[in-house]
């Protein structure tokens, strides 16, 4: 029965102590100084020092061997640790994708030696990981991939161009998606190989987004070298293991907890004593709140017994997503704020940021559209 | 789920799938108390689930009997079943003397005002309305704060000073035709009346409105599954409708909204048993208001006329959802309450409310009409 997919568990004692320490953690690293501007970035906010701290305390990659610098701690502490570093807006960009996919990726599939040599970094906040997949003409259809990788003496030669890469300028690492067997057509021949950005060929550019911000790039590679090394799992295996890692991308608390300080600013605007529009308003969102917030960790429960919830997890960013991108319009509904990209309070700017930003959440990690057709297909429809 | 949980989702989808057809719902819609569909269910013990074992029930907890629950609203069982667990429920909790699984039931708040005490006894006074299934209970459990303190008994529906109210409209129905009753006591005696702490008129709005949750899960549920197969067998243009991309974004949204209403309604029902559930309960039934109506119409659009039909199956669950989202307190009912308790502890609470599940509702319940 489809409802028995979403049975919701328990946090242990000890993910519950873990999440006083990281709020202990949170108010003493970002401080009252971290305000609500801040916050409004959510973890397209990027602060190396802070990632290092983070890394510090052992959270980064905290579920993974301590063999490989982790702390062999289970996902649903993980889990405690990721949505409170979203409830506050935390800039936690510089690790995110590293910690969340890149790396068990590279613990599910990699060799002994890709472990050691890229995980240990990974955990102390020092490497950063993006995600090469969308490319100018796959970016729903990811099956259209055509970066190719050539095989020759020792490695590969990677020609082609990735676009929309979240935080291509200030990694140092890409986990592309690429064409391996040459003339292979759709889901066939493709595998992941890992890519030094630094590396001859690699040309990075950053590409404004409406708000005016830089955080995705157009990577393009021209006769790249990749040592065989940096191949992930095996030649040919690219599509299993992308649309495997995808469960991890899509469930998370990142998927409803994006607009947090805009639900923030909301239940400022409306006082302690709300009247009764706004208190419906917000009433509905804190049910949301609540429901998603079970649904996501069902998942991480799941992930971490080992099972493949991909459609589970798709429900669950659609739903977040929608979440998210009502926040602004209930705001405007509501409360006679007018938004502000400069000047004004806080909270003016929050609503500006939000407003601008909500589009790309349900393109990001998957388009509601696509996630829509693998739901339906999960749920038998075919 | 635990073996329990699996157990109990087993027997009670198959005693249902069973014993509740289109004949006997039809028969229920004009009337009838289906009194063999409620021997069997009886039979099973589902109505004593939640009495404890040392009074002959089975003390399952709340999270342990919410297979039953969903169950019930996935194959729309016509009878008091919610209504009689929660009254056994009751009058365990308070120390009544049980009954037997069989004797039907359902549950009422009332005014402190309405009653009065006479030397042991004490006796009721007071219009009560929409409670379900009142014309086929063999006892009204009724629950009211005397003074602060919770207190609850029973009423004999058949014994003095109780009419059905008001004489013009003796026959109340929700959307699905089920019984809801108005019903007048004057000086009508209260049976075995005694303090229950944990009760109260707010424990009526909260469990009735939890048990609904997971009845609107199951009926979520249900309909997913028949436009699932509807879609899937009806030709159009050439194929199944399931071939087209619009019938399959309505079928995900369906798929979405039916995981949303099941998880907030298990976490509720989870959350009770640790008794601190305001904001599960409060959570389980804005989600599954909102989701009733969303879901009921997209299993229509694609079920096209044929789903209009009374013939066709569909409209037993669909029916049900909008009647039992406004029953114990509609999406807004709830929505206000919940928003203007997060509101009042500031701008900064709703995160650490959202984690520790802690949010007394009990003041906002205790003013309802429900």
């Amino acid at each position: 029965m489809w409802s028995n997919r979403f049975m919701p568990i328990g946090l242990p004692p000890q993910a519950e102590a873990l999440r006083q320490d990281v709020r202990d953690f949170l108010r003493d690293t970002l401080g009252a100084d971290y305000s609500p501007t801040c916050r409004m970035m959510s973890w397209m906010g990027f602060d190396a020092e802070f990632t290092r701290a983070l890394g510090r305390k052992g959270w980064i990659g905290m579920t993974w061997p301590r063999e490989y610098g982790g702390q062999g701690r289970s996902a649903l502490d993980r889990y405690v640790l990721a949505e409170e570093l979203m409830a506050a807006g935390a800039p936690v960009l510089a690790h995110w994708t590293a910690d969340r996919q890149s790396g068990p990726l590279i613990l599910r599939y990699g060799t002994e030696a890709q472990k050691q040599r890229f995980l240990p970094p990974i955990t102390r906040g020092e490497s950063y990981f993006c995600i090469g997949m969308s490319e100018p003409d796959s970016g729903s259809d990811l099956a259209a991939t055509r970066t190719r990788a050539q095989a020759v003496q020792g490695g590969w030669r990677v020609n082609g161009t990735k676009l929309w890469t979240t935080n291509a300028h200030r990694c140092q690492w890409m986990i592309a998606l690429v064409r391996t067997t040459p003339g292979s057509e759709r889901h066939e021949g493709l595998s992941q190989i890992i890519i030094d950005l630094k590396a001859p060929g690699v040309t990075v550019r950053p590409i404004r987004d409406l708000a005016g911000d830089a955080h995705f790039n157009e990577v393009v590679f021209e006769d790249v070298f990749v040592p065989d090394d940096q191949l992930v799992g095996a030649a040919g295996d690219g599509w299993a293991q992308v649309m495997a890692e995808l469960a991890f991308e899509r469930s998370g608390p990142e998927r409803y907890l994006s607009g947090a300080a805009l639900l923030t600013a909301m239940v400022g605007w409306a006082g302690e004593r709300a009247d009764a529009r706004a208190a419906e308003a917000i009433g509905r969102l804190m049910a949301d709140v609540v429901t998603l917030r079970q649904m996501s960790l069902t998942i991480a429960a799941r992930l971490e017994r080992g099972e493949d919830p991909q459609v589970e997890a798709s429900c669950v960013k659609d739903l977040g997503t929608l979440f998210e991108q009502a926040l602004p319009e209930v705001a405007h509904a509501l409360f006679d704020v007018e938004p502000r990209v400069a000047g004004g309070p806080d909270a003016a700017q929050v609503l500006a940021y939000l407003t601008q930003v909500t589009p790309s959440f349900s393109l990001r990690g998957g388009t509601r559209e696509i996630l829509r057709g693998i739901i339906a297909r999960g749920l038998g429809a075919r | 789920m635990d073996d329990i949980q699996t157990m109990l989702q087993d027997s009670a989808n198959a005693l249902f799938g069973d014993i509740v057809t289109a004949d006997a719902l039809q028969r229920a819609e004009t009337g009838e108390f289906l009194q063999d569909m409620w021997s069997a269910v009886a039979g099973q013990g589902f109505t004593l689930a939640m009495r404890a074992d040392s009074a002959g029930g089975s003390g399952m907890t709340w999270a342990q009997v919410y297979p039953l629950l969903h169950a019930a609203g996935r194959y729309t069982v016509p009878l008091p079943l919610a209504e009689t667990l929660l009254a056994n429920y009751f009058l365990d909790v308070a120390g009544c003397a049980p009954t037997d699984g069989a004797t039907a039931m359902t549950v009422a708040g009332a005014d402190a005002g309405s009653i009065a005490r006479q030397g042991d006894a004490a006796v009721i006074s007071a219009t009560l309305a929409n409670l379900p299934f009142a014309r086929q209970a063999q006892r009204i459990v009724v629950s009211a704060d005397i003074d602060g303190m919770p207190h609850l008994g029973w009423i004999d529906p058949a014994g003095p000073g109780v009419s059905a109210a008001p004489p013009a409209l003796p026959d109340g129905r929700n959307i699905a035709r089920e019984p809801r009753d108005t019903l007048t006591f004057e000086h009508a005696p209260i049976q075995e009346w005694r303090p229950a702490p944990r009760l109260g008129r707010a424990a009526v709005v909260r469990h009735g409105a939890m048990l609904r949750a997971a009845q609107m899960a199951g009926a979520v549920e249900r309909i997913l599954e028949q436009t699932l197969a509807y879609a899937g067998e009806r030709i159009q243009f050439g194929r199944p409708l399931s071939k087209f991309q619009a019938i399959q974004h309505h079928i995900a949204e369906l798929g979405c909204e039916a995981g949303a209403v099941a998880t907030a309604a298990a976490y509720a029902f989870g959350q009770a048993d640790q008794g601190h559930a305001d904001l599960a309960i409060a959570s389980a039934k804005i989600r599954a208001g909102r989701a009733a109506g969303k879901a009921a119409a997209l299993a229509h659009a694609v079920h096209g006329a044929i789903g209009f039909t009374y013939e066709h199956s569909l409209q037993y669950a669909t029916r049900r959802l909008w009647s039992w989202r406004s029953e114990y307190g509609s999406h807004g009912w709830w929505s206000r309450r919940l928003g203007q308790a997060v509101c009042a502890q500031g701008p900064d609470a709703w995160w650490p409310i959202a984690t520790s599940g802690e949010l007394e509702l009990k003041h906002e319940l205790e003013q309802a009409n429900g």
